[in-house]
């Protein structure tokens, strides 16, 4: 089932990967480039996921995962943050600062897609 | 007691008392002075020959301005002079000077006598020398001040070091950051390209995909093993303490390292306990370190079998990683566990690696409270153990 993603990232060539990768398995991908546009285009489009890469410059991702569950019309929007940076510590961080889920870069293209999947509401759900 | 006999043996009592007094003042340790209102010396025991140097003959006489060294002030001497001339005792320290020329100090009481009318009529001095108290003193007041300024040094040294600790960890997570960044899109376009997600390739074009895919996940364990020492040496990298299932985590080092294994021939055997307890410690970690260890063996090994033997006990998992490889000679041992010493036995340089990955291994394990030992023969093959304690000790 197509689903719409929200990609949070900075770096052009990953934007292209992980777009490509979701394209692949149907889904629809808008991206941001900074933690204000996507928080601001989470406040007006309905997405099924927010894909957020940590390591963001000016707003962090930390505060972009904070930010959208602090607001009514984002909080249920489920967040799966990517960082590039597995220091101990970061996991919960980002846990605690909303996401629901946590992926290390680099990636793994063959598990990327179904690893995202697992994070989709059920359809139908609020 | 008293001697009430006459006016005659009464004298000749005083006399004698008058004598003994004199001959235990002498006897004394305390150096006395007798002078007049005017400060002229008429009398001093041995103690005060002795701790000036004077002798009695020369100082009769005198005043006691010969012994001055100039160390204090004129206004210290009027307040003294004033004082004694009030008829007021007077207690102080003066630094003074041997006939001999060298200076001390001593500690002296002035007791001013006065006549019926109240006039001074003489003074009785008794000093000590205590030069080798002041000495002493000093010696403590310099050794107080060494060691303020020693903690003080420490303290800015630390503070120094903590700085640049907290500056190392910024430029390690940024360096992570950094480096991985460009990684993830070379390793994400090889692996979609070589699965024909982008179209399909031809053979060759896929055994070429195939090494760029390899360079660049050898290239981000170099990054990964570089960026662990520095977390390491700087002290910044921390283990958790979950409770976790070791089997899994053995089974995925193993399935990891039996391709190679495959590849290369060799038997690839492991042997556990059935039903092994949970542990409480950092399962990342604990992989890593199996991991590196089996692909070591695995690495190092052409011909026979690489094998993984777990036993536990209730305080403490052993794992052993056997190989029939090379070996490691006896002088070698030592260097083995060093960071940067891949050993230089002309073989291992074909091996590619960082030579971080046993020093690595090593302080994980230690970091998790246990340990990585290795025994080996020359040509006779390779053991190391990791022990991990069930519970992880305090680092």
């Amino acid at each position: 089932m197509t689903r719409h993603v929200l990609l949070i990232e900075d770096n052009e060539q990953n934007r292209y990967l992980t777009t490509f990768l979701l394209q692949q398995r149907g889904h629809q991908v808008t991206s941001a480039v900074s933690g204000p546009d996507g928080i601001e285009l989470a406040r007006r489009v309905p997405f099924d996921l927010v894909l957020l890469d940590i390591q963001l410059p000016g707003m962090d991702g930390y505060a972009v995962a904070a930010a959208l569950k602090a607001d009514a019309r984002t909080r249920a929007i489920p967040i799966v943050a990517v960082t590039s940076y597995a220091m101990v510590g970061d996991r919960e961080k980002v846990l605690g600062a909303g996401a629901q889920g946590y992926l290390e870069k680099p990636i793994d293209p063959e598990t990327f897609g179904s690893e995202i999947e697992r994070y989709f509401a059920p359809r139908g759900a609020p | 007691m008293e001697d009430r006999g006459g006016a005659a043996s009464s004298a000749e009592g005083d006399d004698t008392l008058a004598r003994l007094q004199l001959a235990a003042l002498d006897a004394v340790a305390n150096a006395i002075v007798f002078t007049d209102a005017r400060g002229t010396i008429f009398w001093v025991n041995a103690a005060w020959a002795s701790m000036t140097g004077y002798s009695r003959d020369e100082v009769i006489g005198q005043n006691p301005r010969i012994l001055k060294s100039g160390a204090q002030d004129k206004a210290f001497y009027a307040e003294l002079w004033r004082t004694v001339l009030a008829g007021r005792v007077w207690r102080g320290e003066l630094i003074n000077r041997r006939k001999d020329g060298s200076t001390y100090h001593e500690e002296e009481t002035i007791t001013p006598l006065c006549d019926a009318a109240g006039k001074v009529t003489h003074f009785v001095a008794i000093k000590q020398d205590i030069s080798e108290r002041k000495r002493v003193e000093q010696r403590l007041r310099e050794s107080e001040e060494r060691a303020l300024r020693a903690a003080q040094e420490l303290t800015v040294a630390k503070e120094r070091a903590e700085s640049a600790d907290k500056i190392k960890s910024a430029f390690l997570a940024t360096m992570s950051h950094e480096l991985r960044t460009p990684l993830n899109s070379i390793i994400g376009f090889t692996g979609i390209l070589l699965q024909g997600m982008a179209g399909p390739i031809n053979p060759e074009q896929k055994k070429q995909l195939q090494m760029v895919r390899d360079s660049s996940r050898h290239l981000l364990a170099l990054i990964n093993d570089v960026l662990d020492i520095s977390k390491i040496e700087a002290g910044q990298l921390e283990v958790r303490c979950e409770p976790f299932e070791l089997s899994p985590v053995i089974e995925r080092a193993v399935a990891s390292v039996r391709p190679r294994a495959e590849q290369k021939g060799l038997a690839l055997e492991v042997s556990a306990p059935a039903g092994l307890a949970p542990v409480s410690s950092d399962a990342r970690r604990v992989e890593q370190v199996l991991l590196n260890l089996l692909s070591n063996a695995v690495k190092f090994t052409d011909h026979g079998r690489v094998s993984l033997e777990v036993a536990a006990d209730a305080e403490r998992v052993s794992m052993t990683v056997r190989d029939t490889g090379v070996g490691i000679r006896p002088q070698d041992l030592a260097a083995l566990f060093q960071p940067f010493r891949q050993l230089d036995t002309g073989l291992s340089r074909n091996h590619e690696g960082t030579g971080l990955g046993l020093a690595i291994c090593r302080r994980l394990a230690e970091l998790m409270g246990g340990e990585v030992r290795a025994e080996s023969e020359w040509g006779g093959g390779s053991a190391f153990t990791f022990v991990l304690p069930r519970r992880r000790g305090a680092p």
